[in-house]
Formats: C-alpha cells, structure tokens, sequence
C-alpha cells in the first residue's frame, strides 16, 4: 500500500520538473538509500528523499540516515534545499519534529487522489485561465450564433449604458411597424 | 508586464530613518533584516512614495501624513529611486520638505495605484485583509467586492440585461413601444371588419339564390330558359335580350286596339236603337221644313213690323236687344219697359222746367216789393237823427247833475226861458231821445230783412238759370215724348203676337236639333262600321257586319283583343319581372364583387398587420433568448471567475503554505438566477462540502496565512503589469511549517512567474532560513540580503549579494 503511494509520489514529482535519481545516492563518500529520491532541475533546488513512513522503526531509521545526509550536504557545500515526504498513515511526531531540524517535511497521507495537495509546495504554480479576462462579449456571440442581424444594434448599445440599450430596443421592436416594412 | 526593473534605492533622513543608506534591488529576490523600529517599513514606504508620490497605508490613517516624512530634526528628506533593466539607467528623485510637499512618482496614477493595490503588501494593508473576515457579509461597494467587479467586466452584460428587460414582459413591451397596442387596436378592427363583410357576402348570395328561384320561375313561363346569374356578363346579355322583345309594341297596339274597340262599344251602347232607317232622318228634315214655314210666316206678319218699330225705339234707346239676339217676347218687353221708362223721364223734366217757371215769376214779383220796401225805409232813417241814442246816454249822465235850473253845460239858469224845471224838461228830452232811437234800431233790422231776402231770391234765380232747358230742347222734348209714346202703342199692339213666334221659333229650333243629331248618329255608326272592320282586320279575326248587329260584333272583337291582352300582359309581366331580377341581381353582384374586394383587401391589411405584430413578437422572442444567454454568460462568467480565477490560485496558494489544514478559504461563488455580485467569504473542506466563515474555521496562524495567500491570489489575478511584489514582514504568527512552505511559493512566484520579490522580515531565523531557501537556483538570478540597523552615527544598511554557483548535487 504505502509502496503503491511511494510510487504516486515519485510519479507526481516526476512529472513536474523533479528527476528520480539511482540510488544509492551518493553524497561525498556516502551512499544513501531510501524509497524514492528525487532532485530539482533548473530553478528547483530541492533534494527530495521519500520515506515510507508505515513502521516506526523504520523511520527511526530513517531519520538517522537523514541527519547524516543534511551533513554530507552542508559538507560538500550543497545549497540544496531538503524536503522530506513521509508516505503512510502512521507518523511519529517526536521524529517527524526531529526531521523538520534538517529540512521541509510533508506528509503525504491523505489518500492517492490527494498527493497534488500534500506535494503542492513542490508543484509549478499554474496560472492557466486565471489571467484571461473575461470576454462577454465573444461568448454570448458564440450563445447568438446565428440570430437575426437586428440584435446587433442592442449589443452595440450595450457598451453605453442600460438606457441606451433600451432606446435601441425599442426602435429595433417599433420597426417591424413602420411604414414600407414587411409590406 | 513592463519590463522595468530597479536598480538602487537611496533614503536619506527619511522617517526613521537618519542619514542615507542605500539598498540595492536589483536581484531576483531582496531579503532584509531588521529589529523591530529599525526601518524596514520606513525604508519600503520610501520606495512606495518614490513610486506613488504616496503612501497608502498611511494617507488611510492620516491624511496629513506627508507632514511628518521629514526625520525628526532635519529640514527636508529625499528618495532617489534607481531604474534597472536593459537599456540606459535612469533614476527618480523625490524631495520631501517638512509642510508635506513632495514631488510626483515615478509610475503614473494608473500603475502607481496598481503597485499600492495590488504589488505591495504593508502591514497595514495584511491587517486590513484580516479585517474583511470579520465582515459577515460585505457590501457591494467594498473594496474587495469592487475589485471582484472590475476583473468580473459585467457592465456591459448588465446594461444588456437591464435594457433589454421590457422585452421580457408583453405588457412593459406594449407601455415602451406604442405601436404594439395601436397594431392588436387596428388587427381586431380588421377582424371585425373581415367578419362583417363576409356575414355581409352571406346574406347577398342569400339574396341571390332567392331571386334566381322566382327568375328561373318566370324565365320558364315567357320561354327564356335557364338563366345565369353567377356573373354579371350573362345577366346583362339577358337583360339586353329581353329589353329588345316585340312584345312592348305588340301590348301597346292591341292596348289601343282593345281602348278603341270599347270606345264603340259605349258609344253604340248609348244610342240603344240602332239607327239604320233613313226615315227618321227625313221625317225630321219635313219637320224642319214645316217649323221654317211657320216662322218666316210670323216673321212677315208680326215679327218685321216689330222689329222696325224697334228700329225706331232705337232712335231714342240704341242698346235695345233685337228679336233675333233675345227672341220676339223678351224683345218685346223689354223695349216696352224701356220706352215707358224713358217716357216718364222725359216726362218729369218737363213738368221741372214748369215749376222752374212759376217760381221765377213769383220771385220776380217779390223782389219788386222788396225794393219798395227797402226805398221806403231808406227814406224813414234819413228824417230821424241818427245819434238819438248816444244824446239821450250823454243826457242820463247829466241828470244827476242838475239841481235845480241852472245848467251844467253852460250854468245859465234854465228858468229863464221855462217854468218848467230843468231836470223835468231834460227827462223828457231823454224819453223822447230813446224813443226815437228805438224806433230807428227797428228800422234797421226791417231793412237788414229785406236786404237778405233780396239776396237769397238772387241767389235762386242764377240756379234756376242755370238748370233752365232753353225753350228749342223743351219743345224737342215733347217731340219725343209724343214718338214714344206712338211707339210704345204700336208695339203694345203687337206684343200678344210676340209669344207665337217664340213657340214658332223654339219648335225651329227644337226639329234643327234632332235632325242634325240624327245625321250625325248615321254618321258615327258608319264610322263605328268602318272601325270595327280596321279592328277585326288588325286583330285577324273573320268580320261579317251585315250578318251581325253591331253592338255584338264589337263586343266579340273586344272579347279576343281582352283576352290577348290579358295574355300577353301575363307575360310581359313575367319578363318585367324577370327583368327586374335581372337588374336586381345585377346590383347584388355588383355589391357582392365591391364586397369581395373589400374582404380581400382587408385580408391583406390584416395579414399584413398579423405579420409585422408576428415579426416583432418573433424580435421579442429573440430578444428573450438574448437576455437568457446574457444571463447564462453572466452566471458562467461569474462562476468561472470565482472558481477558476479566484478560488482556484487562492487554494493552491493556501494549500501550499497550510498542507494540513482541512478547511480552505474561498469566495462564496454568487447563486440564483441573477446574481447579485459581492465578494462574502467562506471555506470549503478540500474533500468536498462547504464549511464555515473563515474566522469560525482557521487558526489565528491560518487566518493569516489566509490573508496573505489571499493578496498573492488577488496579485495573481490582475493583470500582470509590474513585475515585483513587496512584502513586509508577512510572516508574522506563523509557525515553522509555515515559513518553509512561504520560502517554495516565492520561488515558485519567481520562477514560474518571473516575479521579483522584496521581502522584509524582523525574525533573525527566518531571515537566515529564507537566505538559505531563496539562494539562486539558475544562472542569472541574485539574491541580495541586506541588515538594517540603527545606530548613534545614524541609520545603518548592510547589504550582500550572493550569485548562482553550480551545486555540487545534480542529477547525473
């Protein structure tokens, strides 16, 4: 189970401007291995290490080995920023607190559908849609498609005010009674 | 987004700050550090009012803020803000005196605005978005619900909407627009007027179908066969044949025939006997004969004599009738009245002039005495003294005056020459006197007497005179008088005689008359013969007269032509009235064509009418749909703002930097049909369902990373026109996890979004975690810290630049 979300993790970050690294991966003269290893591209300076976090004793373990990697980083002058992703429901808090000494920690453990959330800090922040201004205009023509041309006027009006649109309305309703129309 | 960039901020003796200190900006991020009151809000205020010309947070507490810029002692401030970027380096100055005056920014009110809204967090603008938490439901007009409406852009929609409302409701539609209640007005008149007129199209075909039954029924009796009456060609070609038929003439002919026949007929029928015997008319012409004898034997004997005593009478009377005008007696009596009439005039006239005479004479003898009389008198006045009377007055005056003898005239004594006494000799004197004047007044009048009788016998004589015949007219008169009178003898001899020759000539006259009246009888049944014969030939009918009595003959041809007429009025009434259907189906189909017209006309008009109301119910329809999809567009463009462009970037920010809180902040999306906008805020579980205020749900330390997520959603929202987004001190009550998850969205603002960021904090941790976190991660980025302190020379900046180096860790 936590294997099937260790992979979902790797699989989201993947996805989004982080490469799995082969492990054991090497810091200096150290080797480290966990479940998944991650590093940032350009831009992204994060070393990501996740962690199946279902036994305690296994994160006990963990979190020695983490330590140890925080040092070898500082040693080899890496800048790169540390996240840890603990997978699993079962967390300890007095070691999860420990492992916020050497860098971020989240915790993926709210289900399959909601690692986006737990890993969202690491995703691109996506503005697609959010910045196109509203075009009313365009929609509704594409709402009128094909109406008579004699709505034309009222959408043209209403770029004045409500008056104008009335005023316009009216004449386009009175026209059809004018003399030498539809006659 | 421009792509301007700073380069260097200068301050001297601005706010708190004392003397200058210069920070650079141009770096990917700014990080600076400082105590609390060491100048890190100063010296980003500083860069707002180099750009703005103002500081928002402060105008907000104090609109004459501007009048305490000035560091505490010194006279003026100044700002110069460096400009970066490719291209030319340039810089903006900004001089602050102590009475507030400032120049201008270095952004224009539009950008500058922008930068203070929405690039620019203060501490004062975070505490103001916590506070809208606490409004539970803010009103249209707040800032944030004005913001959600500029980047919403209904206007437009709206005032389509709003304009286009009347069409949605026919009775607003008839009050706006007139002509939809004057065209349903005019479309129930025509129908009115197409039902009348084709109730009316009913009723004349009605007429018609009656008149063709009584036509067919005619048109059968004179032989004219079947008639058609479906138009108006063959009726008048009908029509013209029956106007030309023979029958007019031939009824006419044997009208007069039948009128003539029965005019005989009386005639013959008043002389019952039917005068065939030429005896009669001889017997009359004897009796004629034999009243013409005895006449002119009258005639000779009485009647010429008398007629020339008339002759004679006329001498003296010329009108008087002849026997011939008045017949013999009348003649004669009135000439016997006549005469002795005249006679006793004559008469009288005489005997006046007789009178006339005697009265003459006798007045002739009377004014003889008369004369004498009146000589006679004349003669006794003279011998008498004319003044008798006036003396003896003038004595009677005296007498009172005399006493004794003497005299008062002359005073001489009266006894001298009388013994009698002077007053008795004077009173007989006055007796004598008035005795002789009585006499003369009697004399007087006997003489005025006779005089006026004189004079009325004068009189008398100039009338007799002249009403005297002379003596040669008298005597003619009695010459006359004498004639008439022989005259009137003779005939008064004769009158017996007159009353027989009155008989004579009445007899005459009476024979004359029925003779004549008998050849005229011959004469008309002669005529009536010869007639009846035209008749019976003009009838065609056989004619015997000699086998058949008159009378008979003309009652049997009357009978024929009678029962011809009869006939043929029968039928000449049958074609009248087949000509009067005629014509009166000829006006009923033309009232039914003027009709047809009518109905087809007002058809079109109404067909017409029904189309242009339809062609504007159908505008209206359309114009319906218009304003549903407004709405539609509305509501979506609504939901999909708030969702998509609000709610959705304000999660993914929040959930960034709160992974484990369950409840998100968001805009309560507006609902309904049509909304209302406004900006109320709410949370929602991250696994779905709606939860409460955020104020109700959120930690303090959540609330405000609420708040700050919320400026860099609303950042991210607007358009993207400056590039830097400067924050101070936001980290303010958050917790660790916090802080590493703030240190990844600035990153990520940086490099998914190229946002250069300036962030002031006063934690010395943080400020060294954030050095390490925001340390450049690609070639070309710089990360400027800066340490910001103060001290007894004045305010102190540290700033240091660290730039990008390959990392010793990478993958391969």
């Amino acid at each position: 189970m936590t294997r099937e979300r260790v992979d979902r993790v790797t699989e989201v970050l993947a996805s989004n401007g982080y490469t799995q690294v082969d492990q054991p991966l090497k810091i200096g003269s150290l080797d480290f291995t966990f479940s998944s290893v991650l590093l940032g591209g350009i831009g992204r300076p994060e070393l990501i290490v996740v962690v199946d976090a279902g036994a305690s004793e296994e994160l006990q373990r963990v979190s020695g080995q983490i330590e140890a990697l925080a040092r070898a980083l500082d040693i080899v002058g890496s800048r790169r920023s540390l996240t840890i992703v603990l997978v699993g429901p079962a967390t300890d808090d007095v070691t999860r607190d420990k492992l916020r000494r050497f860098g971020r920690v989240l915790h993926a453990d709210h289900g399959l559908d909601a690692v986006v959330d737990d890993l969202a800090v690491l995703l691109p922040l996506s503005l697609a849609g959010a910045l196109d201004a509203p075009d009313h205009s365009a929609r509704l023509r594409q709402r009128l498609l094909g109406l008579p041309p004699y709505i034309e006027p009222l959408l043209d009006a209403s770029r004045g005010n409500s008056t104008d649109v009335a005023h316009a309305l009216i004449e386009t309703l009175a026209e059809p009674f004018e003399p030498g129309n539809l006659t | 987004m421009t792509d301007i960039e700073f380069g260097k901020l200068t301050v001297t003796n601005f706010r708190s700050i004392r003397r200058t200190v210069e920070l650079p900006l141009d770096g990917t991020f700014v990080l600076l550090h400082g105590k609390n009151g060491a100048g890190k809000t100063t010296l980003l205020s500083a860069l707002e009012l180099a750009l703005t010309g103002g500081i928002a947070g402060l105008r907000r507490i104090d609109p004459g803020y501007k009048q305490h810029l000035v560091h505490h002692g010194q006279s003026e401030s100044s700002i110069a803000l460096e400009f970066g970027g490719p291209g030319p380096r340039r810089s903006h100055a900004i001089t602050v005196s102590r009475n507030g005056s400032t120049g201008s920014g270095a952004l224009d009110a539009s950008l500058g605005g922008h930068f203070a809204e929405r690039c620019y967090l203060a501490q004062a603008t975070l505490s103001r978005l916590l506070e809208m938490y606490q409004e539970s439901k803010p009103s249209s007009d707040s800032p944030l619900t004005q913001y959600v409406k500029e980047i919403l852009r209904l206007d437009q929609l709206d005032n389509l909407i709003d304009g286009l409302h009347v069409a949605a409701d026919l009775r607003n539609t008839r009050r706006e627009v007139p002509q939809y209640r004057e065209s349903e007005t005019k479309a129930k008149d025509l129908e009115r007027s197409r039902s009348s007129l084709t109730t009316e199209l009913e009723r004349l075909a009605l007429q018609i179908d009656n008149l063709r039954s009584d036509i067919d029924r005619d048109a059968e009796l004179i032989g004219a066969g079947d008639v058609d009456l479906t138009e108006e060609g063959s009726v008048t070609r009908w029509l013209t044949i029956l106007n030309q038929t023979t029958d007019v003439t031939v009824l006419t002919h044997l009208e007069e025939t039948a009128r003539e026949i029965r005019s005989i007929a009386v005639r013959l029928a008043a002389r019952r006997a039917d005068p065939r015997s030429p005896s009669i008319v001889e017997q009359a012409a004897r009796e004629v004969a034999s009243a013409t004898e005895s006449v002119e034997q009258w005639r000779s004997r009485i009647g010429t004599p008398l007629e020339q005593l008339l002759d004679h009478a006329r001498a003296f009377l010329p009108d008087l009738p002849s026997v011939a005008t008045v017949g013999p007696v009348e003649a004669t009596a009135n000439a016997l009245d006549r005469l002795a009439a005249e006679r006793g005039r004559v008469r009288s006239l005489l005997e006046e002039q007789r009178d006339f005479a005697g009265e003459r004479a006798a007045g002739d003898q009377r004014l003889a005495e008369i004369d004498q009389q009146l000589a006679l008198i004349d003669e006794q006045l003279l011998t008498r003294a004319d003044a008798a009377e006036q003396v003896a007055q003038a004595l009677a005056g005296l007498a009172p005056h005399i006493h004794g003898n003497g005299c008062p005239v002359c005073g001489r004594d009266y006894g001298e020459i009388s013994s009698a006494s002077l007053a008795s000799v004077v009173a007989s004197r006055i007796g004598e006197l008035s005795a002789t004047a009585a006499q003369m007044h009697e004399l007087r009048t006997a003489r005025a007497t006779a005089v006026a009788e004189r004079q009325r016998l004068t009189r008398r004589f100039s009338e007799l005179e002249s009403h005297t015949i002379p003596k040669a007219n008298l005597t003619a008169l009695q010459t006359r008088l004498t004639a008439m009178s022989q005259i009137s003898a003779a005939t008064e001899k004769l009158q017996p005689q007159a009353e027989d020759g009155a008989v004579a000539l009445r007899v005459l006259a009476e024979v004359q008359r029925r003779h004549a009246e008998y050849l005229a009888r011959d004469r008309e049944v002669f005529e009536a013969r010869r007639a009846l014969g035209d008749m019976a030939r003009r009838l065609e009918v056989p004619w015997e007269p000699s086998d058949e009595v008159l009378s008979d003959a003309a009652a049997r041809l009357l009978a024929v032509a009678t029962e011809r007429l009869e006939a043929l009025s029968r039928r000449r009434e049958a074609t009248n009235r087949v000509i009067e259907g005629l014509q009166r189906t000829l006006s009923l189909l033309a009232l039914r064509t003027q009709a047809q017209t009518s109905l087809e006309t007002t058809a079109e008009q109404l067909a017409a009418e029904h189309m242009r109301y339809q062609e504007a119910e159908g505008r209206r329809s359309v114009i319906r749909d218009v304003i549903h999809a407004a709405n539609g567009v509305r509501n979506d463009t609504i939901r999909e703002v708030f969702n998509t462009r609000l709610n959705r970037v304000w999660r993914d920010l929040f959930v960034r930097l709160a992974p484990s809180e369950p409840f998100v902040p968001a805009f309560e999306v507006p609902s309904g049909d049509r909304p209302t906008v406004s900006a109320p805020l709410t949370t929602a579980h991250r696994a779905g369902g709606q939860g409460g205020a955020p104020a109700t749900m959120l930690s303090a330390g959540n609330l405000n990373t609420a708040a700050l997520t919320l400026f860099i959603a609303l950042h991210l929202s607007a358009a993207p026109r400056l590039p830097w987004l400067v924050l101070d001190d936001p980290v303010q009550s958050m917790d660790d996890v916090h802080v590493t998850q703030l240190a990844a969205v600035l990153r990520a603002l940086s490099r998914d979004h190229g946002r250069r960021i300036v962030i002031a904090v006063h934690d010395r941790a943080l400020f060294d975690y954030l050095a390490l976190e925001l340390a450049p991660s690609r070639q070309g980025d710089r990360l400027i810290t800066a340490e910001l302190s103060q001290s007894r020379d004045g305010t102190v900046l540290t700033p240091h630049v660290t730039e990008w180096e390959r990392d010793p860790v990478s993958v391969g």
